[in-house]
């Protein structure tokens, strides 16, 4: 019989395998390969960062800093010329921060109540509608540059941050409307009629009770749409003009002086900081981001 | 309170009729089990009268109301559902006062209305937590506290048991029994569990397919169920069905079964005359299992029949016991302390007086003369 009272021995060793330690090692030698190719562009930005120009220029461009500096960080920020203005990126950081923050919102906020609407809510033909505004996520960015650009003039918005808000708030709502309504599409029907019963309408139904059960797709749709929209290029430099210009746009043009001469030094660091918002947005956010997207795929 | 009058209720689903013509006159304080098999619309009646679906044809009345075309939350209903539906993100406290909240009732009123609900379901300690600190049947107390607490005219509960284990769901049976002895509101309850809709109804609305099968009292549709349907669906084990020709002549009627492995033959002397206008003809007898006996009185009441055992299941109170007779498989239930031996062969006797007889054309009940 069992004696459930002595503890077996739980240090059993697995007996030694070869094969077993040679596939180990193969795996393991290959991820390091590739994972060092994949950080490479990064190490060498950053490191350049910290090198003087003249170092840069006269060694190589990928190499081990033989001097290092922060001056090219304090360059890029603050005097950095872009198109003959010298005042480094940090106006068109904050034009970006400007742009991006109440674009990323509002188009969240939109897809949230799209989603509630097209799951949740007795809509005609949801099913075309959805499709519809799908249609946007698959649609190149090239196609619907000059309809902005003719929409935008009638709007008397071209060239403006508004402007450009605004293309970003649309252009992400297809991306927020297909997050949230499959997030949604989860949630228990009986949940609404519930609320149906209880007398809450729509906007109450969607703030008290819809609302306070997103928070992981909130969370996915606002890192998606916040680095999409900050790193976003395209609509930047053809929507934009010296009195608006993102920080994406702004990098184009970097330059410290009219010598031209390649300046990968604050070059560099003027990236980096582009770079900056959507790394700390992914750091913070990135494990829900994960939860969030495989949210539903088991029950 | 309000009775309820459901008239030529019709629901289309584009081609498929969930519900055909559906008549129900519910009265005041009653309470009314909806049962039948999944997909038989009990769901959906149950839904057009929460005001959640549109009717597609009919009228609802609540007392003297006309409540067809008001949304749910005008029609004074509250609701249980299956999954409880409690808003997860509230707690007990915030799910109760959400619909009165809603409806913008004065703090203090709310504060009351909450205090007496908690009492009556003993859930004064879980007011603060979450729906998820709950178990199963704290859940189901604070999902019956969110309908109460309205004080509706008619409550609602779509399978509110069948999320819970076996024990609790007796339990709660009793418990939402007691509860409407109490406060004698007029409850729908939906269910596809025969016993819940026996031991807790005042009467009992069988569908199947759309259509009201029977609407009677529970001692009606188990003993006089209108039609070998609601005959089958009702009750467990099932009742047996034995196919037989009417022979003889009234006063002296002999159902016989004639097979390849042997005969059944059933006199039933002067007892069921309805039968002789069936002459020559098959009707089909329900035998519940437990009209089956081991011991006969000596009346001619019982009728042997010779019977093989298949299979013994004692279920602790009874035995059960499949066995063959002729050609058919039928089941009894006999008392516990008999435990024969498989293949043996046994005597049983058939309950005259309580079997009942169906027209095989119609598949409805033969009414007794």
């Amino acid at each position: 019989m069992a004696d459930a009272q002595t503890l077996p021995d739980f240090n059993r060793k697995r007996p030694f395998n070869a094969r077993l330690l040679a596939s180990r090692v193969l795996v393991y030698a290959t991820l390091i390969v590739v994972g060092l190719f994949a950080i490479m562009p990064l190490a060498v930005i950053f490191l350049n960062s910290l090198r003087y120009n003249e170092d840069i220029l006269r060694e190589s461009f990928i190499g081990w800093p033989t001097r290092t500096t922060l001056e090219n960080w304090d360059v890029a920020w603050s005097s950095a010329c872009i198109n003959a203005s010298c005042t480094g990126v940090e106006p068109y950081f904050w034009a970006s921060m400007l742009m991006v923050v109440p674009a990323t919102m509002i188009s969240t906020a939109i897809g949230l109540l799209n989603g509630f609407a097209l799951t949740k809510w007795k809509m005609p033909f949801a099913s075309v509608v959805f499709v519809a505004i799908t249609i946007g996520v698959f649609l190149p960015p090239q196609v619907v540059l000059l309809p902005w650009a003719i929409a935008l003039s009638w709007l008397g918005l071209s060239k403006s941050l508004a402007g450009l808000a605004l293309v970003h708030i649309i252009q992400g709502t297809c991306f927020t409307t297909l997050f949230c309504r499959n997030y949604l599409i989860n949630l228990p029907d009986d949940l609404i009629k519930a609320a149906r019963i209880d007398g809450a309408g729509f906007f109450r139904t969607f703030w008290k009770i819809v609302v306070p059960l997103s928070p992981p797709i909130i969370i996915v749709t606002v890192i998606w749409q916040f680095t999409f929209i900050w790193n976003e290029f395209l609509f930047a430099v053809t929507f934009s003009s010296s009195d608006f210009r993102p920080i994406t746009a702004a990098l184009m043009s970097l330059n410290a002086d009219d010598t031209g001469v390649s300046e990968y030094g604050f070059g560099s660091a003027a990236v980096l900081i582009a770079a900056i918002p959507p790394l700390l947005i992914y750091f913070f956010g990135g494990r829900y981001f994960v939860r969030g997207l495989t949210q539903g795929a088991v029950k | 309170m309000a009775s309820l009058t459901i008239s030529n209720a019709w629901k289309k689903y584009g081609d498929f009729l969930a519900l055909r013509d559906i008549n129900l006159d519910i009265e005041d304080g009653e309470f009314v089990v909806l049962v039948g098999p999944s997909g038989c619309g009990k769901s959906t009646l149950l839904s057009i009268i929460a005001g959640l679906e549109e009717i597609s044809y009919g009228t609802l009345n609540m007392g003297s109301r006309d409540v067809t075309d008001l949304s749910a939350k005008d029609r004074n209903i509250a609701m249980v559902f299956q999954s409880y539906a409690l808003y997860p993100t509230m707690s007990v406290r915030e799910n109760i006062t959400f619909g009165m909240e809603n409806r913008k009732t004065p703090k203090d009123q709310q504060k009351k209305a909450v205090a007496d609900v908690a009492k009556l379901l003993q859930i004064e300690a879980l007011l603060e937590r979450k729906p998820s600190q709950l178990s199963g049947g704290q859940r189901q107390r604070v999902a019956m506290g969110r309908a109460l607490v309205r004080d509706p005219q008619l409550f609602l509960f779509d399978e509110p048991l069948s999320n819970l284990d076996a024990k609790l769901r007796v339990e709660m049976r009793t418990e939402i029994k007691k509860l409407h002895k109490r406060l004698g509101q007029t409850i729908v309850y939906v269910t596809h569990d025969q016993i819940e809709a026996m031991t807790l109804s005042d009467r009992i609305v069988v569908m199947n397919g759309g259509i009201v099968q029977q609407f009677a009292d529970p001692d009606t549709i188990y003993r006089e169920p209108a039609n070998r349907f609601v005959a089958g669906f009702m009750g467990s084990p099932s009742m047996n069905f034995i196919d037989a020709v009417v022979e003889g002549e009234p006063g002296d009627i002999t159902l016989v079964r004639r097979s390849g492995d042997g005969e059944l033959t059933i006199p039933l002397k002067d007892r069921h005359n309805e039968l002789a206008a069936f002459a020559g003809r098959t009707v089909t007898i329900g035998a519940r299992p437990e009209h089956f006996v081991l011991t006969s009185t000596g009346e001619d009441e019982f009728v042997p029949i010779s019977a093989r055992v298949d299979v013994v299941e004692p279920t602790g109170p009874d035995t059960m016991l499949v066995f063959s007779s002729a050609d058919l498989s039928l089941v009894a239930v006999l008392p516990a302390n008999f435990r024969p031996e498989e293949d043996a062969r046994i005597d049983l006797f058939l309950d005259l007086e309580n079997i009942c007889f169906f027209d095989p054309e119609t598949t409805n009940r033969i009414p007794r003369t």
